[in-house]
């Protein structure tokens, strides 16, 4: 455990951060001074660029992640959208430097978090981001908790190994913690072993672990999947009060776009390993310019579709990974597509609204698409 | 990919005759009455410490050719309640009758000949299939436990089976391996079709599958029903599902029926707190109406089917209780049904209380009502779950 607690920087600015983190705790916080980048100016907090992850198959190279570049603004709340296998959970997975090795490897591509090249990081290093600047919520809370140690110890490790705090001072953080995460009489309850808590109740000391080294970015993948819809709706609202409350940046996972359009400032919705559009919220679902994210979301049912008509859905499956086509890699399930779509993949380009991006040959300048 | 449209399938596909019910077609036909399933719990020493109420007198009738939708939160008793109608659970008392037979007293020679009429499609498409049979032992299995389709009809029956559910019939020779979470989902409905059911629990059917796949399963649903004249359970806890393909709908919380009635009118007029927090809770894919939303959100989990609240189960989590100021009637009293509009019935104390509030009304044009919390508060008490004021959700 001991590498663990080396940590790089001088001591003086370790304790400034501690010092920050506990006057949070105490609600004496200052306004956040981090709507500005370290550094002034307009950097941002995260910036992914051509970020491409491999996974190594007995059947071939499967392009999981294939040239994604995106970016995230400090206290921001960015959706990853997308069906199973699309690349959302491997991006994130990329950015935690979390790929399974050695099947899968980041093969290229630059992800500047705060300024600094995550994948030129040491492992150590990376180890103390993980955790540490970047907090991390996962989708089923049964088994990322560890079933032989108390709540109350699992959320301090974090804040022992990541802040430096003694035993007890980091005992009286996870009950704060939890506190703060809904959990009544945390006190007690933070002497509890994970079996004794509800789903729900589970998924909040995951959220509470994540948060118990301040984070500034906060990655949840489908937090709220393996949830009750009653319990989905805590959770997410948790989230929300948590990231206005601390300023944190999240980007949330998800496959359902009801959750991403209540939650998120901007989408980015992807499709076999690319982004495929982005943009803000209210763009992406008032004016979707690619026929997937338009797809999709015919194929839901509303609480005001007309009952019992058959939905629009997609037919078809996602392309193969392992050798993509070198055309639209939605051309073949896409009603509206032509010969171009089947000749060459158009590029992410920009359509005009806020930011907005599609990589759509139908709804580009001189297309065919509204 | 639809073969079930070419002629000729339409001899094999077609519902066999139906007895004509025994009461000349006035009977339902699912009918539950006060049922109850409770699962002993055993400590150590093999001692009884008690029972799992999973479901808690029940009653329900489920239409010739209706689509039955049964919602709640995990741990309400709703896929036990499912089992149980099959007889895949026993009851502990309570009557439940298809077609007018008595499902808990048939002896197994009649179970099974019951057993043809009913089937069941299963949540997990992964589980639900055996990796080590082929798609064609899978559904044939079904054929060959009922007598049914033997010898030369073995293998068309098969074959138009797997058009009918959109998967092409070179496909029975292989391992479910082979196929997407979607395809083994088709599988698992051929497979329940494979005998000419008349009533099919779905429990989940969607669940564990991806978006775009979901749609293509409830089309495959919807059209199965019309073409073969089913009748569905339909077991989820999504509810925009429900109300899509349901024509009844039932909300169970905590082993008992808290409100039953047409789609429409639960989602447009519920009459149950309950029923209104769960609509409330629904995510909307629309970023404006999310916005301008206020939610009730339930506080805490569901309690232990084991120990069940006394008086009204739901007065524990219930945002109009707390708003009435806590009456002594919800916490001594269980609420008995009664019919609040046609067909409608809702058991809640405060049931027009209830209806005179605007949380989680559902109107047709906005997705969601986004009007004012209600009016309830009585007593002056802030209203729970309230979110906070800016906050998106």
């Amino acid at each position: 455990m001991s590498v663990w607690n080396t940590r790089p920087g001088p001591p003086a600015a370790r304790r400034t951060k501690l010092a920050s983190s506990l006057d949070r705790l105490g609600g004496r916080r200052e306004a956040p001074d981090r709507a500005t980048g370290a550094d002034g100016a307009d950097s941002k907090l995260l910036e992914v660029s051509h970020l491409s992850t491999h996974i190594w198959t007995r059947a071939g190279v499967v392009r999981a992640v294939d040239d994604v570049s995106f970016e995230l603004d400090y206290g921001e709340t960015l959706g990853l959208v997308g069906e199973s296998g699309c690349g959302k959970s491997m991006t994130a997975l990329s950015i935690l430097r979390l790929v399974p090795e050695p099947a899968g490897r980041i093969v290229g591509g630059e992800i500047l978090f705060e300024g600094e090249d995550l994948l030129h990081l040491s492992a150590e290093q990376m180890r103390d981001r993980r955790g540490g600047r970047i907090g991390m919520i996962f989708q089923d809370p049964m088994t990322s908790l560890n079933p032989v140690h108390r709540i109350g110890d699992q959320i301090a490790e974090s804040a022992r190994i990541h802040l430096g705090l003694s035993q007890r001072a980091a005992s009286d953080r996870a009950v704060e913690l939890l506190d703060k995460v809904g959990i009544p009489r945390a006190r007690d309850r933070a002497r509890d072993y994970p079996h004794q808590f509800s789903g729900g109740m589970r998924q909040r000391v995951m959220i509470a672990i994540a948060l118990a080294c301040d984070p500034i970015l906060l990655l949840a993948d489908e937090p709220t999947t393996a949830l009750d819809v009653t319990i989905q709706a805590q959770i997410l609202e948790l989230i929300v009060s948590i990231s206005a409350e601390f300023h944190t940046a999240v980007i949330l996972i998800t496959h359902d776009l009801g959750i991403a359009a209540g939650m998120c400032d901007r989408i980015n919705v992807m499709y076999a390993g690319r982004i495929v559009e982005s943009g803000a919220v209210d763009e992406i679902f008032n004016r979707p310019r690619m026929p997937y994210t338009s797809g999709l979301m015919a194929s839901i049912p509303g609480l005001s579709t007309a009952r019992g008509q058959p939905l629009r859905t997609i037919e078809g499956m996602p392309p193969n990974l392992i050798d993509p086509p070198a055309a639209c890699r939605f051309a073949a399930r896409c009603s509206d597509a032509r010969e171009i779509c089947h000749a060459g993949e158009p590029e992410l380009t920009s359509r005009g609204g806020p930011d907005h991006h599609a990589r759509c040959w139908g709804t580009d300048t001189g297309g065919w698409l509204p | 990919m639809l073969g079930y449209r070419h002629g000729g399938l339409a001899a094999v596909t077609a519902p066999v005759e139906r007895a004509a019910p025994v009461d000349g077609g006035a009977r339902d036909l699912v009918e539950v009455d006060d049922l109850k399933v409770h699962f002993p719990i055993f400590g150590s020493l093999g001692r009884r410490h008690g029972d799992v109420r999973a479901v808690d007198g029940v009653s329900l009738r489920i239409r010739r050719g209706e689509t039955f939708g049964l919602v709640g939160e995990s741990g309400s008793g709703k896929t036990t309640l499912g089992h149980a109608i099959l007889r895949l659970v026993h009851s502990t008392a309570g009557q439940i009758r298809f077609d007018g037979q008595d499902v808990a007293a048939v002896g197994a020679r009649e179970l099974r000949r019951l057993r043809r009429r009913m089937q069941i499609i299963l949540q997990d498409p992964y589980g639900s299939l055996d990796p080590y049979l082929r798609v064609e032992a899978i559904i044939g299995e079904a054929l060959d436990i009922h007598g049914l389709d033997q010898g030369p009809d073995r293998k068309p029956r098969i074959a138009a089976l797997l058009s009918l559910v959109g998967l092409d019939a070179q496909y029975a020779n292989r391992f479910p391996h082979a196929f997407s979470g979607g395809q083994r989902q088709r599988i698992g409905i051929a497979r329940a079709l494979a005998v000419r059911p008349e009533f099919i629990v779905c429990d989940e059917p969607i669940s564990a599958l991806d978006v775009s796949i979901q749609a293509q399963i409830l089309n495959l649903l919807l059209r199965l029903r019309s073409e073969l004249g089913l009748t569905y359970l339909f077991i989820a806890h999504d509810l925009s599902v429900v109300r899509h393909i349901s024509d009844r709908v039932g909300v169970m919380y905590l082993g008992t029926m808290v409100e039953v009635g047409p789609a429409v009118s639960i989602y447009a007029r519920s009459g149950h707190p309950y029923t209104r927090a769960l609509l409330s809770a629904i995510p909307v894919p629309n970023p404006g109406a999310e916005r301008r939303r206020r939610r009730v959100i339930l506080r805490g989990d569901i309690p232990s089917p084991a120990s069940p609240p006394p008086g009204c189960r739901f007065h524990t989590r219930c945002w109009l209780y707390e708003g009435l100021g806590s009456p002594e009637r919800c916490r001594t009293e269980p609420p008995i049904p009664r019919t609040i509009a046609p067909d409608h019935q809702v058991a809640c104390h405060f049931a027009d209380e209830t209806l005179a509030s605007e949380v989680g009304v559902v109107q047709s044009d906005a997705p969601v009502q986004v009007g004012p919390l209600p009016d309830v508060p009585m007593h002056g008490a802030p209203m729970p779950g309230a979110p906070m004021p800016g906050a998106p959700m």
